[in-house]
């Protein structure tokens, strides 16, 4: 009788109860599941937010790339929009094409980054297609030399400053969707530290003074000076007092590229040259790298 | 009553679940083609800045007009590995018209092989009138005046 009841009692005292088990496994179960639910999409890069970005940058470099820029005040417009972007009741889209596409005008680079200057990021934001009615998209939009990357950007300099380099810095806290585009500029000489023409039927020494490390130092011999009584063309080149070329005949016509030579060196270092019946020019950058007759760079578009 | 061993392998579970996710990404094809477009865009950038008509030797116009059996345009190629990032190999191809058998036929500068994640970029290049053209290099001089040439460099990680 003793015996049924406490069975009866404990088997009352038992009831509605959870085991410690079923706790426990419940929450393992849930904290994993919520843990699943935030993370996997995570890890699949298509969902991440920079995918969708890639065309906003595309299209930003592609407009600095292969067009001219449009300028409009209701009644006249056009694509000089280098002349136009401060004067008021002025709408702009800047481009910074020159005579082909990919060539980029130095007017319209140095307009573009005074349009920064004076009128702001906003405005900039604005006129590129950058803010949407619930959104305002961060941008940094920059020359760089062909040898820089997104971890030790190295930027397109004409003396000390960056030649383009407009927006916020690049967050390494969010996504950024960058484009790079390659480009040339249309005018050597206004991005060249030393532009010398080298044109003589006589033997001439030419002195050149860099700070290493460049980004383009080249001698284009093009051809022999038009005078044609004159001997035979030659070339002799010492960098830092160390013979590097010594060229003769048709062996002195065409390009000597002195970047790698200059840049293992540290500080200042003398270019001196003595040529002999040739005509050319001598160009010293660090604006880019000489390529294809043009000094060439990188339109780096980032977007976030 | 629950074991010890129980949780502990639970932890485990989800301990080497996580590692394994946070160290991998999984690359969907849509990701991919971001690369894709972004490598065709140097491979066509380019053969923009290589198909200029400045004269200098690393361009296609100086480069394309002495191909034969002896020359072989060097400086084109230092310059379009100068302008590619380093991660990319290429190859250079020309496609242009046998005005003797008048079939399109193809000419590789570069004879690297290409892996499965090749985009290509091309160009049409005009040879101007009275320059004749040196290719293929058994030293048959086309004729042709005005010829088509889509470049493909090819490019892959």
């Amino acid at each position: 009788m003793m015996n049924n009841y406490t069975s009866r009692a404990r088997h009352k005292h038992d009831e509605g109860k959870l085991s410690l088990d079923i706790i426990v496994g419940l929450t393992i179960f849930l904290l994993s599941f919520v843990f699943i639910i935030q993370y996997i999409p995570t890890i699949f890069a298509s969902e991440r937010s920079e995918i969708a970005l890639y065309p906003l940058a595309y299209r930003i470099s592609a407009l600095l790339a292969e067009d001219p820029g449009y300028w409009s005040n209701g009644s006249v417009n056009g694509t000089d929009w280098e002349n136009y972007y401060s004067q008021p009741s002025v709408e702009v889209r800047p481009g910074l094409m020159g005579s082909e596409v990919n060539v980029l005008d130095s007017d319209k680079i140095d307009a573009l980054r005074n349009f920064y200057l004076s009128a702001g990021e906003g405005e900039i934001r604005k006129a590129l297609g950058l803010e949407t009615p619930d959104r305002e998209f961060g941008f940094n939009i920059s020359l760089q030399l062909l040898s820089s990357d997104s971890s030790n950007p190295a930027y397109s300099t004409n003396g000390s400053q960056p030649l383009l380099l407009i927006g916020d810095p690049i967050p390494d806290w969010r996504d950024v969707a960058r484009y790079e585009r390659i480009i040339a500029f249309e005018n050597t000489t206004t991005v060249s530290d030393i532009s010398s023409r080298v044109d003589t039927p006589n033997t001439v020494n030419y002195n050149f003074v860099v700070t290493a490390p460049v980004g383009s130092f080249v001698i284009v011999i093009l051809d022999r000076n038009d005078n044609q009584s004159a001997t035979e063309p030659w070339m002799r080149v010492d960098v830092n007092g160390n013979r590097v070329i010594d060229v003769y005949g048709n062996d002195t016509i065409g390009l000597f590229d002195l970047t790698t030579t200059i840049n293992q060196l540290s500080g200042t270092v003398n270019v001196d040259m003595q040529v002999h019946n040739v005509r050319g020019y001598v160009i010293s950058t660090d604006a880019g790298e000489y390529i294809g007759g043009r000094i060439v760079a990188k339109l780096v578009v980032a977007v976030w | 009553m629950m074991t010890l061993e129980g949780v502990i392998a639970a932890v485990l579970i989800l301990s080497v679940a996580y590692f394994l996710f946070q160290s991998t990404m999984i690359i969907s094809p849509v990701s991919d083609e971001v690369v894709y477009v972004q490598m065709r865009q140097y491979g066509q950038d380019a053969l923009t800045i290589i198909n200029s008509q400045t004269g200098a030797e690393d361009t296609l116009q100086y480069a394309l007009k002495r191909i034969n059996s002896t020359y072989t345009p060097y400086e084109l190629l230092n310059s379009l590995e100068k302008l590619l990032p380093d991660y990319t190999d290429f190859n250079l191809q020309v496609y242009y018209v046998n005005m003797t058998t008048n079939e399109i036929e193809v000419y590789n500068i570069t004879n690297r092989i290409p892996t499965s994640t090749t985009v290509t970029a091309s160009t049409y290049l005009v040879i101007r009138n009275g320059n004749s053209l040196m290719i293929p290099p058994s030293s048959s001089i086309q004729q042709a005046l005005r010829v088509p040439m889509p470049m493909s460099p090819y490019c892959w990680r």
